[in-house]
């Protein structure tokens, strides 16, 4: 254990580094976080989105699937993005990790995390921070695992790439050295020996919730909870400053996905990070998030508390949402949303729910409505708050 | 009274061989159920993956036979049928899957997947009757036919092509639909739409439904009946009223209690412990209780033996030993536990 807390130190200095204009962060460790309801957050802000435009070039014309979002993501917070399938969220997922392929472009936009721009960097720096800064739980986490390598390895790979100097991460580590030595990055200048390692992963698989033994078998030999369990176990293992989780229970069974999401929970208190959660189940956002955010053709058309949203949603597209949705409580006709999510291929102005809004004006075909603020960390883009609120 | 569909002490087990006895995975324990002639139902077949239910499905759709126990339709044994009697049960049991992308070729405009199953049925003398009969079915379950046909899959959305396949079914006049986790592939406010779509049809044309799923939020708000199973075994069994709003197996209380309410003041129910590598042991060959490796109840006679079922109420019956006063039941029908909604508001649903 002594010799990996040295080289947990040495990965920390290399985390101050590139935070420069963060608090220093060292010896963070798993707490068992309380799941209690009402989490207080700090105002310190760990990811800020803005104006963000993603748009997928096709011959038909441009789609824009994400279409100027903004939000910024508190540390420690837990936002959801909701929204229909096409809305833009998992679009928006992957430009935050700036994964997007062509013909997908993120046309204009800041992301700033730790005080840079995650748009701004260059190749080298971008897959640095990934994994280290930013870390990403994919969509069918179960099957992103390699099949012919071993948990242990899968894990030690992301760790190796990011914490060892480029000159040294692909010669044989000495395993002597007792003293851990760092560049001016903070990167080490040797490989961490086996044993080291091999505490390390133990370490990671206890934290969430599996045997330290399943370190040695192949992901055909667990089940898609141990699986996803694994995954968080990659995502976590550097304490990033944000975990981007697209819909990572969704092919889990309840039982299952409630354990993932309260091990997530667990984790991400531990080491401070702030969750984006994507996905369209609501009963788990009401569980999960403190923050929800309503995506609608491209854009972020509610976003404020959960409790607050669910008791008093005020876009009525959030209302529908909230309104469809089925429970235990009492048995009701089942109420869709009426009619179909717009193309998003040249979005006539207005607004985009207008067609299909139960409150419709006449302001609303023509005029885009803009971000209103409710109240703080509140705000809802729609014409029916004009009289009531101030631009926001 | 006659039944449409039975199961009779239906098993069915995975692997084995003649020389390898012990590695085996029972899919199905023991199964009895009755869906009657006369009055059409939806039931619901609830459980975590694993827990049997597809393969209960592909029993009663007579894809796989049964390893012991009897699969009926109308009094028939669905093994034993001619090919006459094979090509009806096929026409009057219709499948609805679970994946409304994978279920189309996509060379082939939608009218496809409409067109074949009147001509392999001989349901058509025309070309017109077809297309008549066609836009009728796509009505149904609210779709414009001119919209619709002479698209390719790709041209519609998810909730379109799930309804797309609602309509195929409807097409045969089914007697029974068996529907596979329909939703789960669609967005939450087109699902609405398309369970919807199901309900109708057993309320309006008499269809009796069986609704695969491990949603129990929509098993409620849709089901008259639910079958909680657990390994291949049933958990419990009865109306849906009494199994949803008062469980009394431990692993439907533990399935309720892990629904994320869309409320966020409500609980969302306490850790489990360490149980979790467990639940995905295969099911093999046991004397004791399958739950009890996970059940927080467990005492020493569940390591010992099965629960038999136990008649809870009139309309539930739970396998478990903790309500041991009350009668037991042996090969019990779990058809006898059910509900059977009366239909005389069919008119106004509509």
């Amino acid at each position: 254990m002594g010799k990996w807390q040295r080289l947990y130190t040495a990965h920390s200095k290399l985390r101050i580094h590139l935070r420069s204009t963060m608090t220093t962060a060292t010896n963070r460790t798993f707490a068992d976080a309380s799941q209690s309801t009402s989490r207080v957050l700090s105002d310190e802000v760990a990811l800020r989105v803005e104006d963000l435009h993603v748009y997928y070039e096709t011959e038909a014309g441009e789609v824009k699937a994400v279409n100027g979002v903004s939000f910024d993501l508190r540390a420690g917070e837990r936002l959801a993005l909701v929204g229909e399938s096409g809305s833009g969220k998992s679009t928006m997922a992957t430009a935050l990790m700036r994964m997007t392929r062509p013909p997908g472009k993120i046309v204009s936009g800041s992301i700033t995390l730790s005080g840079r721009d995650l748009l701004q960097l260059d190749e080298y720096e971008m897959r640095r921070a990934r994994l280290a800064e930013i870390a990403l739980v994919p969509q069918g986490a179960m099957n992103s695992l390699n099949p012919v390598i071993r948990i242990e390895k899968q894990i030690i790979d992301g760790i190796l790439d990011h914490i060892v100097e480029d000159s040294v991460r692909n010669s044989v580590g000495s395993g002597r050295s007792e003293v851990m030595e760092a560049n001016a990055e903070g990167a080490l200048l040797r490989k961490p020996t086996r044993s080291e390692l091999r505490d390390k992963v133990a370490d990671l698989l206890t934290n969430v919730g599996l045997a330290p033994s399943v370190a040695t078998m192949y992901p055909h030999e667990l089940s898609g909870g141990m699986k996803q369990r694994a995954v968080l176990a990659i995502a976590t293992c550097l304490s990033p400053k944000v975990i981007l989780a697209d819909e990572p229970t969704s092919a889990l069974d309840v039982v299952v996905q409630r354990q993932i999401m309260q091990t997530l929970g667990k984790l991400q208190s531990g080491i401070d990070a702030a969750v984006i959660l994507v996905g369209h189940d609501m009963g788990l956002v009401a569980q999960f998030a403190d923050t929800i955010g309503v995506m609608y053709a491209g854009r972020l058309v509610e976003l404020g508390p959960v409790e607050e949203i669910f008791e008093d949603p005020q876009h009525p597209y959030t209302k529908l949402l909230i309104e469809s949705l089925p429970s235990f409580s009492e048995k009701k006709e089942f109420v869709g949303i009426p009619g179909m999510p717009p193309r998003l291929l040249n979005l006539p102005s207005g607004c985009a729910f207008y067609p299909r809004c139960p409150s419709a004006m006449d302001v609303c075909l023509d005029t885009d409505p803009l971000d209103i603020a409710i109240q703080a960390n509140w705000r809802v883009a729609c014409h029916l708050h004009n009289e009531t609120g101030s631009d926001g | 009274m006659a039944n449409l569909l039975e199961l009779e002490n239906v098993s069915k087990i995975f692997g084995g061989g003649f020389f390898n006895r012990s590695n085996v995975t029972i899919a199905v324990q023991d199964v009895s159920l009755s869906i009657p002639e006369d009055r059409p139902t939806i039931t619901a077949i609830a459980g975590e993956s694993g827990s049997g239910k597809t393969t209960l499905a592909r029993l009663l759709l007579g894809v796989v036979p049964p390893t012991s126990g009897r699969v009926m339709y109308q009094g028939k044994e669905i093994q034993k049928m001619g090919s006459r009697e094979w090509l009806n049960f096929r026409r009057e049991v219709q499948p609805i899957f679970q994946d409304p992308f994978e279920a189309y070729n996509p060379f082939y405009a939608v009218d496809h997947v409409l067109h074949r199953p009147i001509r392999n049925f001989k349901l058509a003398s025309s070309n017109q009757e077809r297309d008549e009969r066609i836009a009728e079915a796509l009505r149904m379950v609210g779709l414009q036919p001119d919209e619709t046909l002479g698209r390719y899959p790709h041209q519609l959305s998810g909730g379109q092509r799930q309804r797309v396949m609602v309509a195929r079914a409807l097409l045969l006049r089914p007697r029974i639909i068996l529907a596979d986790e329909p939703v789960s592939m669609v967005d939450a406010s087109l699902r609405a739409t398309i369970l919807r779509s199901i309900r109708d049809l057993n309320r309006d044309f008499g269809i009796s439904v069986i609704y695969i799923t491990h949603d129990l939020t929509t098993a409620y708000q849709m089901c008259d009946n639910i079958i909680v199973m657990y390994r291949g075994s049933v958990a419990e069994a009865g109306s849906v009223e009494e199994v949803i709003q008062n469980p009394k197996h431990p692993y439907t209380q533990l399935l309720i209690d892990s629904v994320p309410q869309p409320d966020p003041k409500a609980a969302w129910g306490e850790e489990e412990d360490e149980s979790v590598d467990r639940a995905d042991e295969a099911s093999t060959i046991t004397d004791q209780c399958k739950f009890a490796s996970r059940c927080k109840f467990a005492f020493e006679r569940c390591t010992v033996s099965a629960p038999p079922l136990h008649a809870i109420g009139p309309q539930q019956l739970a396998s478990c030993f903790l309500y041991s006063d009350m009668p037991a039941v042996d090969n019990a029908d779990l058809g006898q536990a059910f509900e059977y909604p009366e239909f005389e508001s069919a008119a106004t649903a509509n």
